[in-house]
């Protein structure tokens, strides 16, 4: 079923260089990450070990051997617990769905530890491999892992399904072979049923660098030797690891008596930064006041442009922007903008010491406003006699004597001069379609022209144009039989008739309606397929680990050339309806998860739901997933059954060693249905707000003293 | 969209002197020495301390120390960063409390108590802060004793790292000219496996003259001498 097995990566260009500096880098935990298999997972050669790479290890693997090639993208979403998504070729595999006998799918694993290795007893982990889809990969298997003297490991385990073909020793129950819904759905009918088998193996480690290994497989391909050129002619594959001091793997095999594989595997971790606590310039020191000096308010009524402009002078060095400023005898109120630091305490500490070189010396309390669109976020008060005392303590005292607040109300006007702005910019950009059946890497490469202009600070009027110069990802030529009005199926007649395109052209209105509320205005050519108007209200108070949103839309579809016109509502398979929109939660766990639920009505008129949890790092890595189920029957979705995907987000500063508020998103998602699918509206409030509220600012305010 | 590398940190040479005496001048007005500051420091301690180059920068020669010393007023250190393969000349720019912060002209800064490492600003892998405990005071009186102390770092996640530390304070012979005391501290982790040894050179009147002291596991040893107060 090749039509399922198309990917789509979203990302710009930096999202694809940031992935390609980040992803073969790593931390000095190379040595403690195990060996990985063709499968991407610890393991020997194609079988699994119980050995568990570091928390949070984020572990790519390009493997092939005979027929099959595989790409697997790997991470320890816990201690214990990993997850796999990978795509895979199979070559002279014409099975029903392969093109010119070439083959392509993709498949989810999950392993989890059951025992940690002690002196005794050994590792033990339990896999599901394959275990959402179509399955032909599918497996189950429970393997233990002993390190049996220093570099020396031995492995052994049970495995089911396709880990259980050779010489069964034992029958489980029945394990059914149809495919459940339209494939896509979790296998659980066959987990751990049917005929068990055991493989086992030792791999040997002589030094740092180099691993010798062999196995004794429990798969015998059958499917591959039943459809395809297989040939099964041992059981016994030998391996050796070469690794890298950067910690990558790269690994020659023999494999089933008869071929030859090689294998590169790179690591990277989220925890792990190039600069640990950042590479940039050093703060100004806090400047303490003299003794006594605070009594005095000869200051009070005399002109304060001076002391506006030296606090200008010092914010603007760091980067940042005094967009007002209120002083009063005993209290100064900033309102700052911030477009440099994502680490947002860092940005609250550089101008608070700004403000104590600067600001009149009867001056006690700072409050700092930060502002985003015209939106105070918080109000953050600090006072200058606790700053004076605790610029070389640790940042937990200074933490426990801020006051993180509303800030509705609380943020001085802007300066004449602030607003109008005028912003542009032109640069070249990339977009990519991978695993597409007939190519599995598509791109296109063009150009884009980007202007915005601010009349006041709470309104945006934006768009931008791209021109394509080059490319093939309008040469997409599926027709869909869906059930639903096709809202985005039709993203290849876009590709290929806008050009040039108005990516969007919107004008957007930010406010603050009341304590804890937000919102969000935007009317226009909201994205490539639909223009309308998008309203979005927010609730999230300062200090809550909660939020809930409302969104609703009122869309027309756009015409495929992507200039000003508009068509028809009807698609041959249904009428796209105006009105659509979600209702939200949004929860910070605390212990490095987060989790969304957007509950309403989707593009096509379907209603349902998705669910996203993301593993967060204070340090704004992410890597999560999302599943979408809506009203909409499988058979009707199509392939797949329903939407879900991998999101990774990779802040730029994590990989420049500079502070930046930029991050890049990469979305692998399940082809684009028509089912579950939500309006792409930019700016969305709940990611612009919640970096300046109390949760997200606890967790980096490391970053306040640097 | 596309990749922006800030290339702020390189333009603003001597920018944090500037802006030191920008603001100066904004209270007191008295003109020329600022500028005449951030030229010198362009022209002579021009060292950025450089995280991991493999070059390092060119060493700072006494005849540019002397040549410092005898322009600008500020104490000045000459600190060398071993592992780091860096010097550089730093002047102070800013004292709160007994803390005094010392900087380059690439805006990065060290702070010192009495010659104690406090802190880091703009070396990769800073040290962020330390609790010293009651070294400075066994330093000042040149006095042995076990003190504890505790220093602090940000891990890759921007989370901030806090390491403990038993630490035994000796004290050695007097010799040289200037008269100075040789002390010692060895420190050992409490919970881990960290440990290092720092020495002083101090002075008659309690006065660090010369140091090498750890900044942590990135920064790895500093050597200080203490050219001005």
């Amino acid at each position: 079923m090749p039509r399922s097995l198309r990917t789509t990566l979203r990302g710009s260009a930096a999202a694809l260089l940031t992935g390609l500096i980040v992803f073969p880098s790593v931390g000095a935990q190379a040595e403690s990450i195990p060996s990985h298999n063709l499968y991407g997972v610890p393991g020997l050669i194609d079988m699994p070990t119980a050995n568990v790479a570091p928390d949070a290890t984020l572990s790519t693997t390009l493997g092939a051997v005979g027929d099959q090639g595989r790409a697997t993208l790997n991470f320890q979403i816990t201690p214990r617990l990993s997850g796999s998504f990978r795509y895979s070729r199979i070559d002279n595999f014409p099975v029903p769905g392969a093109v010119d006998g070439v083959y392509y799918d993709r498949s989810f694993d999950l392993r989890f530890q059951l025992l940690k290795e002690g002196d005794y007893l050994p590792s033990v982990v339990v896999g599901l491999q394959d275990f959402i889809g179509t399955g032909l990969y599918g497996g189950e298997y429970l393997v233990a892992t002993k390190e049996v003297f220093p570099g020396l490991e031995v492995t052994g385990g049970v495995g089911w399904g396709r880990l259980g073909s050779r010489d069964p020793f034992a029958e489980t129950g029945h394990r059914p072979r149809e495919i459940l819904g339209e494939g896509g759905l979790p296998t659980y009918d066959r987990w751990f049923r049917g005929d068990a088998a055991g493989f086992g193996g030792l791999s040997y480690a002589p030094n740092d660098r180099l691993r010798f290994s062999a196995e004794y497989s429990s798969d015998t391909y059958t499917a591959e030797r039943a459809n395809g050129e297989h040939d099964d002619d041992s059981p016994w594959n030998l391996g050796i690891d070469y690794r890298f001091k950067n910690g990558a793997q790269l690994s020659l095999y023999h494999a089933y008596g008869n071929s030859v594989g090689a294998q590169l595997t790179m690591h990277t971790n989220p925890r792990k930064a190039r600069v640990p606590g950042g590479a940039e310039s050093a703060p100004v020191p806090v400047a303490p006041r003299a003794k006594g000096a605070s009594r005095d308010l000869g200051w009070v009524g005399n002109s304060t442009t001076g002391y506006r402009n030296s606090l200008n002078t010092a914010m603007t060095n760091d980067g940042l922007v005094l967009e007002g400023l209120k002083l009063e005898p005993h209290t100064a109120t900033v309102r700052l903008r911030n477009p440099r630091f994502g680490a947002v305490p860092q940005a609250i500490g550089r101008t608070a010491r700004a403000m104590t070189r600067t600001l009149p010396a009867s001056i006690e309390t700072f409050v700092i406003v930060p502002m985003v669109d015209g939106m105070a976020l918080s109000a953050v008060t600090l006072k200058r006699s606790d700053l004076e005392a605790l610029e070389h303590e640790d940042n937990a005292d200074i933490l426990a004597r801020t006051a993180i607040t509303d800030g509705f109300g609380r943020a001085p006007t802007p300066f004449d001069d602030q607003y109008p702005t005028f912003g542009w910019a032109i640069a070249p950009y990339l977009q990519f379609s991978f695993f597409d059946p007939e190519n599995p890497l598509r791109a296109d490469l063009g150009m884009r022209a980007s202007a915005s202009y601010r009349p006041t600070a709470n309104f945006v009027i934006s768009g931008s144009v791209t021109k394509k110069l080059t490319g093939n990802l309008s040469d997409i030529d599926r027709v869909d039989d869906d059930a639903l009005p096709l809202v985005r199926t039709e993203k290849a007649r876009y590709s290929a008739e806008g050009d040039p395109a108005i990516e969007h052209l919107t004008v957007a209105h930010y406010g603050r309606p009341g304590r804890n509320f937000y919102s969000r205005v935007t009317a226009g050519y909201l994205e490539e397929m639909y223009a309308g108007v998008s309203g979005e209200l927010l609730w999230k108070p300062v200090d809550s680990r909660l939020a809930l949103g409302a969104e609703v839309n009122y869309v027309k579809p756009r015409d495929f050339d992507q200039l000003f016109g508009l068509r028809s509502s009807e698609t041959r398979t249904g009428r796209i309806p105006d009105v659509n929109g979600h209702v939200s939660a949004y929860y910070d766990f605390g212990n490095g998860f987060h989790g969304q639920l957007d509950v309403g009505r989707f593009l096509a008129g379907d209603y349902g739901a998705t669910v996203t949890v993301d593993r967060e790092f204070a340090n704004g890595w992410r890597v999560g997933a999302y599943a979408t189920v809506t009203d909409v029957p499988f058979e009707d979705f199509g392939e797949g059954s329903f939407d879900k995907g991998i999101r990774i987000t990779i802040p730029l500063s994590t990989v420049s060693g500079q502070p930046s508020t930029e991050r890049s998103d990469f979305v692998i998602q399940s082809l684009t249905r028509d089912g579950g699918a939500r309006l792409n509206v930019n700016g969305r409030l709940y990611e612009q707000v919640r970096g300046y509220h109390q949760p997200d600012m606890a967790k980096t305010w490391g970053k306040f003293w640097r | 969209m596309s990749v922006t590398f800030d290339p702020r940190p390189f333009r603003r040479l001597g920018a944090l002197a500037a802006l030191g005496c920008a603001m100066i001048l904004q209270g007191c007005s008295s003109g020329g020495e600022g500028s005449e500051l951030n030229k010198y420091v362009r022209d002579f301690a021009t060292q950025r301390i450089s995280g991991g180059s493999s070059d390092g920068p060119a060493r700072v020669t006494p005849a540019q120390v002397q040549q410092v010393a005898a322009k600008v007023k500020q104490p000045l250190v000459l600190i060398d960063f071993p592992k780091i393969n860096s010097n550089a000349l730093i002047l102070e720019i800013g004292r709160n409390g007994p803390v005094q912060t010392y900087a380059t002209s690439a805006r990065q800064t060290v702070s010192l108590q009495n010659g104690l490492a406090r802190g880091s600003r703009g070396l990769g892998g800073d040290l962020i802060s330390s609790d010293l405990g009651e070294l400075p005071r066994l330093i000042a009186q040149r006095r042995g004793g076990i003190i504890h102390r505790e220093m602090r770092f940000l891990d890759g996640e921007d989370q901030t790292v806090r390491f403990h530390f038993s630490c035994d304070v000796t004290v050695g012979a007097t010799s040289g000219t200037p008269r100075t005391t040789a002390m010692t501290e060895e420190c050992t982790q409490i919970n881990g496996l960290r440990s290092f040894t720092n020495s002083y050179a101090v002075n008659g009147n309690g006065r660090v003259l010369k140091s090498k002291q750890w900044f942590g596991p990135s920064l790895g040893d500093a050597l200080t001498r203490q050219i001005r107060f």
